[in-house]
C-alpha cells in the first residue's frame, strides 16, 4: 500500500509538474512576444527600403503554387496573386497532375500557349509534361507534370525558377497585397537569410469581395472558430518565440519564402514524407550549421496569409495526425541532431524541446488524462486536493495563457474587425481548454502512433495528392 | 436607385441602336467625363484636384480595378487616369479590356505608376496607352500632358 | 504530497485572475477600439483639411498663406503632428519640381525641427528612430543634431544605426555623409541590401554630384570593409552607369587577389565593366575564365563578353560552349540566340562543325565511351538552342 501510495505520488507530482512547466513557458513566450512585436512593429519604418527599390540590387522573387485538384479557385487563386506589390516577381503554378480540369481552366483564362524552358533538373521530380506561358501575362508560367505531392511539384517549380528567392504556398492561401515587401523586410533585417515565414491566419468567415479581403470575421464554423483562438496562440509562442532565439524550426507550408541557392544546395523538398515544411527547415538547419555556414531562419511577426481551415472533425482530425506524422518523421530522420554539440542550440535545445513536449507531450497528456479519471472514478484512490491542482495548472492556467494571446493579438494587430470577433474568439479559448486541446491530444497521439506503424510503407504515401 | 438603372439601360439601349446604324467607326460619344483610378487615397485626390482645376469635365473616382472598369463601360468616360498598381485588377488588365472593347473608341487612356521601370513604359505603350508619367510628377507637366490628350480627342 | 488548502486557493486565485483578465480583455478591447475609432475619422478629417491648404501654398494660388499660417493651425499634441508629417512626406513622394520644394518649406520648418530634435535626444530608442526618420526626409541638420546622428549611428542596436547613417545622408557636408557610410560598411552585421538601399540614398542622382558620388564610391573600395559589401558597391556602379569610374574598377579588378574570399566581389566587377562598356578589360576576364572554375563568376563574364561583342569575345564564349556546365552553357546560348541574326549564325555555323570533327573522330577512332558525353552535349545545346529559337519568335518571353 505505501508502495502504491509512493507511486501515486511522484505521478501526481510530475503530471502537475508537466503542466505548469509547459503553460509557464508558454505564458512567458506570449508576453515576450507581446514586447517583441510592438517593438517590430514601432521600427519598421526604418527597414521599408524604398530607395532599394530603385536600384537593380533588390532580390527577385518567384511564387510557387503546387495545384493538385483546384479547379475551383485557382484561376481566383493565380489572378490575385497577379496583384501583389513588388517590382520583379514570377508566377509558377504547378499542376501536379489532377484530375479535374484545374490546367485547362488555366489554359482558357490566361490564354496559355504551349511553350519550352530550358532548364537543368538540379532536383529530381516527376516528368514534366508540358510548359505554359501567357502571351499577355508574361510574369507567369503553367507547370504541367505527373503528380507527385506537394514538395515534388514545389521542387519542379525551384528547378524552373530563375529568381533569387523562392516562396512556396497552398494554392487555396490569399496573401495580403504587400506580403513580398513585407517579407523583404527579413532578409534586410537580417544578414544572410535563407529562409522566412510569417503569421498565417484563418480566412473562414472573412468576406472577400474582388479578389480582396474586405471585411476580418471569425468564422461560423465551430471548428473553425476554434482554429482562429488557436492559430493566434500558435504563432504568437511557436513562432515568435522561437524566432527570438533564433530558432526556427517550423515555416508554414501555407507560406515560406526561400533562398533558391540554399534549397538546392540541401536537394529541396524530400517527396516521400507527410511533413515536408518542417523536414526541410530541420535540412537547412542541420545543412548550415553541419558546414559552419552564416545562416539565419527567421519569422516575421506580422499576418500576411490567411488559409482555409477545415471545417469538420474528420477532415480536422485527419489534418492533425497528418502534421503529427510529419513532425514524428522530421525529427526521426534528424535524430543525430539530438543532444549533438555540433549542432549547436538546435541540436542540444530545440530539437529536444520538440521531442520531448510537442512531439512526445501528447503521450504525457493523455496518461495525465487517464489518471484524472481512474482518481475521480476509483473511490479508493479519490484525491480532491489533486483534482482541484490539476483544474488549476491545466485547464485554468491554459485559458490565462489563451486569453493573454488574444490580448496580445488586440494590442498589437487588432486584425479583427469588430469588438463582437474579439468576443467570440475569448469563449472559443476557454473551450479550446475544456475540450478541444484533449481531443488534438488524442489526434496527436493516433498521429505518433500511425507513423510508427506505418513507416515500412512509406512508398504509399508519396502518390497521393497532397490535399486531403 | 430605380431611376439610375433604366437610365443605364436606356443609355445602353441607345448606344447599340447607333452602332447597328452607323457602323463601328461611330460608335459612341464619350461624355465630358474623367475617371480617376487609384488605390493611394492621396493620390487619387491629388490628382482629381488638378484635374478638375485645369478642366471642366466631370470627375468620377475608383480605387479598385474591377469596380473602375464595370463604372467605366456604364459611363465611358472620354478620359481615364490609370495607376498600374490597383486591387482587383492592374492598370495593364484594365487598359488592354478597354482597347478590346468597341465602346471605347474615343476614349484616351493615361497610364500613372510609381515604377519608373523602362519595360513598364514600354508594355503601356504596347498595349497602346496614349500617355505614360510617372510619379513623383510635376502638377504643371501633369496637367501639361492632360491638356494635350484631351485637344487632341476634341 | 499537495497541500488541500494551497490547491484550493490556487484554484480560487487563478479563476479569479482569468475573471479579470476576461473582463479586461473585453473593457480593453471595447475601448481601443473606440478610440481607434476616433482618432481615425480625426485624422481623416486632418488630412481632408490640410491636404488642400498645403496644395495651396505649395501651388502658390494663394500668396498670402505662408508656412507660418499653416502650421499655426496644428495644435501642438504630438499625434497631430506626426499626421502632419505623415501627410507631407507621402505628398513628397507623389510631387515633383518647384511643389517639392515647398513641400520641403513645411517639412523643414523650425516648428518641427525642434520637436523631433527633442525627441532624437531622449532615452527611448523608439523616438531615436522617429526623429531619424524624420531627419531622412529633411535636410535641415544643424550641428548639434549632426553630432547627435553620428553618436547614434554607431549604436549597437543595428536597425538605429541603419536609421541614424540614413539621417546622416541629408547632411550638406559631404565628408560626413561618406563618413557614415563607411562607418556602417565597416560593420560585420549588415545585410546586403541594406548596402543597396544606402547607397541609393547617398547617391542624389543630381547631375552635379555625379563626380563627388563617384569618388567616393571609389574611395570606400579602397577602404578595409567586407568584400561581398564591395561587390554590391561596385555593382551599384555599373548598373548607375558611373563610366568615370570605369578605368579604376578595371584596375581594382587587375589587383584584386584572386580568392574565394573575393569571388563575389571579381563576379561585381566584371558585370560592373560590361554595364560600363569598358572593352579593354576582355582580356583579362577570358583570364580569370581559364583560372577557376566558378559559375557565378563565368555567368557574369557571359554576360560582359556578349555586351563587349568583338570577334574574339564572341568565339572564345562558342569555343567554352561544349566544355561548360549547364548554367553556363545556357546563358551562352541565350547571349547568341536573342541578339541578332548574325549571333543565330555563328552558333549554327559553329554547331556544324562540331558535329562534322565529331564525325571524323567516330570514323577514326571508335572508342566510344569518350564520345558519347561529347555527343550528349550536343544534343543538350541543339535542344537549347530550339527552345531559346522559340521564346525569340513568341516576343513576350524574350
Amino acid at each position: 500500500m505505501l508502495d502504491s501510495f509512493s507511486f501515486f505520488n511522484i505521478a501526481e507530482q510530475f503530471i502537475i509538474g508537466y503542466f505548469f512547466t509547459i503553460n509557464t513557458v508558454y505564458l512567458a513566450l506570449v508576453v515576450g512576444a507581446l514586447i517583441y512585436v510592438r517593438k517590430q512593429m514601432l521600427h519598421r519604418s526604418v527597414v521599408k527600403a524604398d530607395a532599394l527599390f530603385k536600384t537593380e540590387l533588390f532580390k527577385s522573387i518567384s511564387i510557387l503554387v503546387p495545384a493538385y485538384n483546384e479547379a475551383d479557385n485557382i484561376v481566383e487563386s493565380v489572378e490575385s496573386l497577379l496583384k501583389l506589390e513588388y517590382p520583379e516577381y514570377h508566377i509558377i503554378v504547378v499542376n501536379d497532375g489532377s484530375a479535374d480540369d484545374t490546367l485547362q481552366r488555366l489554359i482558357d483564362h490566361f490564354d496559355l500557349t504551349e511553350t519550352d524552358i530550358y532548364f537543368e533538373e538540379q532536383i529530381e521530380h516527376q516528368q514534366i509534361r508540358n510548359i505554359y506561358r501567357s502571351p499577355d501575362t508574361s510574369m507567369l508560367t503553367v507547370v504541367d507534370k505527373k503528380n507527385g505531392g506537394k514538395a515534388d511539384a514545389l521542387n519542379a517549380g525551384i528547378n524552373i525558377a530563375e529568381t533569387d528567392l523562392v516562396c512556396s504556398i497552398d494554392a487555396d492561401s490569399i496573401l495580403e497585397q504587400d506580403v513580398l515587401k513585407k517579407l523583404i523586410q527579413t532578409f534586410i533585417e537580417h544578414k544572410n537569410t535563407i529562409a522566412a515565414g510569417g503569421v498565417v491566419r484563418v480566412i473562414n468567415g472573412c468576406k472577400i469581395e474582388n479578389r480582396e479581403i474586405q471585411k476580418i470575421h471569425t468564422p461560423k464554423n465551430f471548428w473553425a472558430r476554434l482554429q482562429s483562438a488557436e492559430y493566434i496562440r500558435a504563432f504568437l509562442f511557436g513562432r515568435v518565440g522561437w524566432d527570438y532565439f533564433k530558432s526556427l524550426l517550423i515555416v508554414s507550408g501555407a507560406f515560406g519564402i526561400f533562398d533558391r541557392q540554399a534549397v538546392i544546395k540541401v536537394g529541396g523538398y524530400l517527396t516521400n514524407t507527410v511533413g515536408e515544411d518542417i523536414e526541410l527547415i530541420v535540412r537547412l538547419h542541420s545543412y548550415h550549421l553541419r558546414n559552419n555556414e552564416d545562416y539565419q531562419i527567421r519569422f516575421l511577426p506580422e499576418p500576411i496569409c490567411w488559409t482555409e481551415v477545415p471545417t469538420d472533425y474528420k477532415s480536422l482530425r485527419n489534418q492533425r495526425n497528418r502534421w503529427h506524422r510529419g513532425l514524428a518523421d522530421s525529427l526521426w530522420r534528424h535524430k543525430y541532431m539530438l543532444f549533438n554539440p555540433s549542432y549547436s542550440h538546435i541540436g542540444m535545445f530545440v530539437m529536444p524541446f520538440f521531442l520531448f513536449f510537442e512531439l512526445l507531450g501528447p503521450i504525457v497528456n493523455i496518461l495525465s488524462y487517464i489518471y484524472l479519471i481512474i482518481v475521480i472514478s476509483l473511490p479508493a484512490y479519490f484525491n480532491l486536493t489533486f483534482i482541484l491542482l490539476f483544474l488549476a495548472v491545466s485547464i485554468i492556467y491554459g485559458m490565462v495563457v489563451s486569453l493573454i494571446a488574444i490580448l496580445t493579438e488586440e494590442i498589437v494587430f487588432k486584425t479583427y474587425d469588430s469588438f463582437k470577433d474579439v468576443a467570440i474568439l475569448s469563449l472559443y479559448s476557454f473551450l479550446e481548454n475544456l475540450g478541444y486541446r484533449q481531443i488534438h491530444a488524442w489526434w496527436q497521439l493516433k498521429g505518433l502512433i500511425d507513423f510508427f506503424k506505418g513507416k515500412k510503407s512509406w512508398g504509399k504515401m508519396t502518390r497521393k495528392g497532397f490535399k486531403e | 436607385m430605380n431611376q439610375m438603372s433604366s437610365y443605364h439601360n436606356l443609355a445602353k439601349g441607345t448606344k447599340s441602336s447607333v452602332d447597328k446604324n452607323t457602323g463601328a467607326s461611330q460608335s459612341s460619344t464619350p461624355k465630358n467625363e474623367i475617371l480617376i483610378v487609384d488605390d493611394d487615397d492621396l493620390s487619387r485626390k491629388l490628382i482629381s484636384r488638378l484635374v478638375s482645376k485645369e478642366f471642366d469635365y466631370e470627375i468620377a473616382t475608383k480605387a479598385n480595378g474591377i469596380e473602375a472598369l464595370e463604372y467605366a463601360r456604364e459611363h465611358i468616360p472620354c478620359l481615364i487616369i490609370l495607376d498600374l498598381m490597383l486591387p482587383g485588377m492592374n492598370g495593364f488588365e484594365i487598359l488592354k479590356k478597354v482597347r478590346e472593347d468597341q465602346i471605347f473608341d474615343q476614349t484616351k487612356v493615361v497610364l500613372v505608376s510609381a515604377k519608373s521601370r523602362s519595360e513598364d513604359i514600354e508594355r503601356g505603350f504596347d498595349l497602346t496607352a496614349d500617355e505614360y508619367i510617372t510619379k513623383p510628377f510635376q502638377p504643371k507637366e501633369f496637367a501639361a500632358r492632360i491638356r494635350k490628350l484631351l485637344t487632341k480627342a476634341a | 504530497m499537495f497541500n488541500f488548502d494551497i490547491a484550493l486557493q490556487s484554484l480560487i486565485g487563478l479563476t479569479i485572475f482569468l475573471a479579470l483578465l476576461f473582463l479586461f480583455l473585453l473593457g480593453y478591447t471595447f475601448w481601443t477600439r473606440k478610440k481607434q475609432q476616433y482618432w481615425n475619422s480625426y485624422e481623416q478629417k486632418f488630412r481632408d483639411y490640410f491636404f488642400s491648404l498645403i496644395l495651396d501654398y505649395t501651388e502658390e494660388s494663394d500668396p498670402m498663406l505662408s508656412a507660418d499660417d499653416i502650421i499655426k493651425k496644428i495644435s501642438k499634441r504630438s499625434k497631430d503632428y506626426s499626421f502632419f508629417i505623415k501627410l507631407l512626406n507621402e505628398l513628397d513622394d507623389i510631387l515633383d519640381g518647384t511643389e517639392r520644394e515647398r513641400l520641403a518649406d513645411l517639412i523643414e520648418h523650425r516648428v518641427f525641427t525642434s520637436f523631433y530634435q527633442k525627441k532624437l535626444f531622449e532615452f527611448s530608442t523608439d523616438s531615436k528612430i522617429y526623429a531619424c526618420v524624420y531627419f531622412q526626409n529633411s535636410g535641415n541638420i544643424d550641428n548639434r543634431i549632426l553630432a547627435k546622428l553620428v553618436t547614434i549611428s554607431k549604436s549597437n542596436n543595428l536597425k538605429l544605426a541603419f536609421a541614424a547613417t540614413k539621417a546622416l545622408q541629408s547632411a550638406e557636408d559631404w565628408s560626413i555623409r561618406k563618413k557614415a557610410l563607411l562607418r556602417f560598411f565597416k560593420r560585420t552585421d549588415i545585410s546586403e541590401l541594406m548596402v543597396a538601399e544606402l547607397l541609393h540614398i547617398f547617391d542624389t542622382g543630381l547631375a552635379e554630384d555625379r563626380e563627388q558620388v563617384g569618388e567616393a564610391l571609389k574611395d570606400l573600395l579602397l577602404k578595409k570593409i567586407d568584400p561581398d559589401i564591395k561587390n554590391i558597391i561596385v555593382r551599384y556602379m555599373g548598373y548607375q552607369q558611373f563610366y568615370e569610374c570605369d578605368e579604376f574598377l578595371y584596375q581594382y579588378l587587375n589587383r584584386v587577389h584572386f580568392s574565394p574570399k573575393n569571388f563575389s566581389l571579381i563576379r561585381g566587377l566584371i558585370t560592373a565593366l560590361g554595364e560600363l562598356y569598358y572593352t579593354e578589360a576582355a582580356s583579362t576576364i577570358r583570364n580569370y575564365w581559364e583560372k577557376e572554375n566558378n559559375t557565378p563568376i563565368r555567368l557574369a563574364s557571359v554576360k560582359t563578353l556578349s555586351i563587349f561583342a568583338d570577334k574574339e569575345n564572341l568565339s572564345f564564349l562558342l569555343q567554352h560552349l561544349l566544355k561548360v556546365e549547364f548554367p553556363v552553357r545556357k546563358a551562352i546560348i541565350y547571349e547568341f540566340m536573342t541578339k541578332g541574326e548574325e549571333r543565330i549564325e555563328l552558333l549554327t555555323k559553329f554547331i556544324k562543325e562540331t558535329q562534322k570533327s565529331l564525325k571524323e573522330i567516330a570514323l577514326t577512332q571508335k572508342s566510344q565511351e569518350e564520345l558519347d558525353p561529347r555527343l550528349d552535349n550536343i544534343l543538350d545545346i541543339t535542344s537549347g538552342i530550339k527552345i531559346a529559337l522559340t521564346h525569340r519568335l513568341n516576343k513576350p518571353y524574350a
